[in-house]
């Protein structure tokens, strides 16, 4: 279902479908494609063109019929997809248009770089897909705007993301691909070293605000969803 | 368990203070209601606060609670110059009063502020007028959505005669707001406007004059039609995220330090001047010190 | 504090609990050395130390405020440092000392600004980059001309090799993330819109502005002055403030360990071949070439 094609020192992975069409097979396999070119010493970057209307749901028990089982482990693991991206070694740029929801919307979230068609539309994962990474939506978007994102169900517009802070950069649909190509080969010009150390800085800083901290616990509240009597316990009072 | 507070204030408080649930849309409405006063928070008025969240937490048919306030602003914060019991005890104020109040009636764990971040329900703060002080770095950015009128006005205001309380130093507004926004108004007292603190971040939805209630009901109608069980996980998701990033209390309880300031010869003894004439006479002080004309 | 103007730095009193600290910018570049920056940190230390100061103004005399680091400053960075002569490259240890020990360490500028007892006001104008933008992340409050420009060209050339944690704390995680991969700029505009700094006024009003605020400011008494910047320091363990400036001092001397590969653009090699002027020129065609960045230009003073 992927296709993989390099240009110059980026590699350019199509998604043209859902992203569980292929299942837990499907997952695995982008999964270790992101990850050889995360060791593959020619590559600067990976590109990630994401369709539109890519259905919302990861897990098992409410995942559409039509589309085979996907472990929480492939996606949210350590060394599942989520992580894969938002802890990359090299910068990871995702192409976006129309209704980004679901795994999609999250893939943008925790990339590097968003570049997205101005029809685009960001759906709040939050209430579908239990390991959403939330300290990730507030440190990008900042705490308020990441609460009313999750808690109202408003869409984010390509021009909101923006002032929001979640793409860095908008064209119209027939353009998209070159700005995405613009951005991807900007990467390129920098020295692979220096992409590592900024790669580095990046990450280090991720888990001392507490990314992989939300990765690691929020496993827990999926589970806990399943018994919402829990939830409703008062806090620390 | 020990409440302080005056008598009267205790007594005052449950009429201060109002809570109206609306079960059919599942939304309640907590109401400050001291207009006089502009809806300044006494102790007592913050325990309340408390009590009903404590209260509708419980009430399985309410998933939204509102925060609003009566008369021209939405609140001016913190009572000041308040006898919650803690005069005439020692010669002096205690650091053991301070921490009291910092930790159980502002900023600490036990704090009102507090429990309005903890609730498991959805909480709205529905803004006009000034939002100051006190009601703005513990009671409206602990609401989850915040919802103003254009012409509303919200920031610590009384940072610059009043000392420290925190308000840049807490790291829920650096989140909210980013550490300038935060340090901004914490440092010069100035008000943001609906605007700023729209782009900013802290207000999500601002709306013409004369539109804010029927906005608010819109929003809370909306959300309390949703599901118990997926509004309970999406709060314990934003809880759980705000304690990962320590977005809970101050490292140190703010206003903790406020108690102990000296003020040199040069500078304006604000409290003295309100124990001697009166909190409009101190303001007024300020404007003939300083020109702040808020 | 006393008024003294020396080569490096005007110090005056404006007003009686202000302290104003503006560059001179002796020279034509706009570039800081460290000399200045040693010298500035000096400033504030002698600043703390003053009970009638409550508020710092930093700004320039002239229409930069900082284009970058001095570029032969940068090369010389390590030659102090204990190990940093001996073989052809400065040793790990020499280098971790020299970003520690200028920038990001206890005795370093940025520390001394984080850590200065009294409300520090940045009045920019013109070019805010590298050392620039992280006195104005560091600086409690910032007021730019129209002209004001912020970012780190040097971030795009040898990587993020500075401080992250204030830049993702100010203007959030994807756009830190684009200053360091993209190389991004911020006209003054821009950059209080995504709340880097507060207040743009024309270029003419950017020094009197700051001194305003610090006389608002200075309205407040000294004791709660310095309560909230001390309380300011702990939240800002707590924003891993802290470990940002750990993890920059390690990118910081890892820069120079950078191997470029064939085809890569050298700009260490540049400069000890052609010098550093000739380097920075073709550090920028190489970057902006085939770019519609809109900001690059030949102006040497915008590539790092």
């Amino acid at each position: 279902m992927i296709e993989k094609n390099v240009a110059g020192s980026v590699a350019w992975i199509d998604i043209p479908g859902p992203l569980q069409a292929d299942g837990e097979r499907g997952i695995r396999s982008l999964t270790d494609e992101i990850r050889d070119c995360m060791v593959d010493d020619d590559l600067k970057a990976v590109v990630l063109v994401l369709a539109d209307s890519v259905p919302e749901t990861a897990r098992r028990d409410t995942m559409p019929n039509d589309f085979p089982p996907v472990t929480l482990r492939s996606l949210a693991g350590p060394t599942g997809l989520y992580e894969v991206v938002a802890y990359s070694s090299k910068p990871v740029i995702t192409q976006v248009q129309g209704t980004c929801q679901g795994i999609a919307c999250l893939l943008a979230l925790y990339s590097d770089i968003t570049v997205a068609g101005d029809d685009v539309t960001f759906h709040s994962p939050f209430s579908h897909v239990a390991d959403s990474n939330f300290v990730m939506a507030s440190l990008t978007l900042r705490h308020n705007r990441a609460k009313w994102w999750l808690l109202s169900g408003d869409p984010i517009d390509a021009r909101t993301a923006v002032r929001f802070g979640l793409v860095q950069s908008v064209a119209e649909l027939a353009d998209l691909r070159n700005r995405t190509a613009e951005i991807a080969a900007r990467i390129g010009r920098v020295p692979s070293d220096a992409l590592t150390i900024s790669k580095m800085n990046i990450n280090a800083c991720l888990d001392a605000l507490g990314v992989g901290q939300d990765f690691d616990t929020s496993g827990l509240l999926g589970a806990a969803r399943e018994h919402p009597h829990h939830l409703a316990s008062k806090g620390a009072t | 368990m020990r409440r302080f507070g005056s008598n009267e204030a205790k007594q005052a408080a449950t009429t201060q203070v109002l809570c109206d649930v609306d079960h059919s849309s599942h939304v309640a409405y907590i109401t400050l209601n001291r207009p006089d006063k502009r809806n300044a928070l006494s102790v007592p008025m913050r325990y309340r606060m408390t009590d009903l969240l404590h209260e509708l937490e419980d009430d399985p048919e309410v998933r939204v609670i509102v925060f609003r306030g009566t008369g021209p602003s939405f609140s001016s914060g913190a009572e000041i110059n308040e006898d919650w019991g803690q005069r005439g005890k020692h010669k002096r104020f205690t650091v053991e009063q301070a921490y009291l109040y910092s930790a159980e009636m502002t900023w600490g764990r036990g704090g009102f502020g507090q429990a309005i971040a903890r609730c498991p329900k959805v909480t709205i703060a529905q803004l006009h007028g000034y939002c100051a002080a006190a009601s703005y770095f513990l009671l409206a950015s602990r609401c989850d959505l915040l919802v103003a009128e254009s012409g509303a006005r919200i920031g610590a205001l009384e940072a610059r005669f009043m000392g420290p309380a925190a308000a840049t130093a807490s790291l829920h507004l650096v989140r909210i707001l980013g550490t300038k926004g935060a340090n901004f108004t914490g440092y010069t007292g100035e008000a943001m406007t609906a605007a700023r603190a729209n782009n900013l971040g802290l207000i999500q939805k601002v709306v013409p004059e004369g539109e804010l209630e029927a906005a608010v009901d819109r929003l809370a109608r909306d959300i309390g039609a949703r599901s118990t069980g997926e509004l309970l996980f999406l709060k314990a998701r934003i809880r759980f995220g705000e304690s990962i990033l320590h977005a809970n209390v101050p490292v140190v309880t703010g206003l903790l330090m406020s108690h102990f300031l000296r003020r040199e010869s040069d500078e304006h003894d604000f409290f003295s001047t309100v124990q001697r004439g009166g909190v409009k006479e101190a303001l007024m002080e300020e404007r003939r010190r300083h020109g702040a004309d808020e | 504090m006393t008024e003294s103007k020396s080569h490096l730095w005007n110090l005056a009193r404006p007003g009686r609990h202000i302290a104003a600290i503006r560059r001179t910018n002796r020279g034509d570049s706009t570039r800081l050395g460290l000399d200045e920056m040693v010298a500035l940190r000096e400033s504030l230390i002698s600043v703390a130390d003053d009970d009638d100061v409550k508020t710092v103004v930093i700004g320039t005399e002239s229409k930069h405020f900082c284009s970058g680091l001095r570029i032969s400053d940068a090369a010389a960075l390590y030659d102090e440092a204990p190990g940093g002569e001996s073989g052809k490259y400065p040793s790990l240890r020499a280098r971790l000392w020299a970003h520690d020990h200028h920038f990001w360490g206890k005795d370093g500028l940025y520390t001394a600004i984080k850590r200065c007892p009294k409300v520090v006001i940045l009045a920019n104008v013109g070019n805010c980059y590298g050392p620039g933008l992280f006195i104005a992340l560091c600086s409690d409050i910032v007021v730019s001309g129209e002209s004001g420009h912020f970012g780190n060209p040097r971030w795009h050339h040898l990587g993020a090799d500075g401080d992250m944690m204030m830049l993702i704390n100010a203007v959030g995680l994807k756009r830190a993330r684009a200053a360091a991969l993209l190389g991004t700029f911020w006209d003054a505009q821009d950059a209080r819109r995504v709340g880097l700094i507060d207040e743009v006024v024309p270029d003419r009003d950017a020094w009197t502005s700051g001194v305003s605020y610090a006389e608002a400011i200075s309205g407040a008494v000294r004791d709660g002055l310095a309560a909230e910047k001390y309380l300011s320091i702990a939240a800002d363990e707590k924003a891993q403030v802290g470990t940002g400036f750990a993890i920059a001092t390690l990118m910081g001397a890892m820069a120079s360990n950078i191997h470029f590969r064939e085809g890569e653009f050298n700009l260490l090699r540049e400069y000890q071949r052609n010098g550093p002027e000739v380097a920075v020129r073709k550090a920028i065609q190489h970057f902006e070439s085939g770019s519609r960045n809109r900001d690059a230009s030949d102006d040497p003073d915008r590539a790092g």
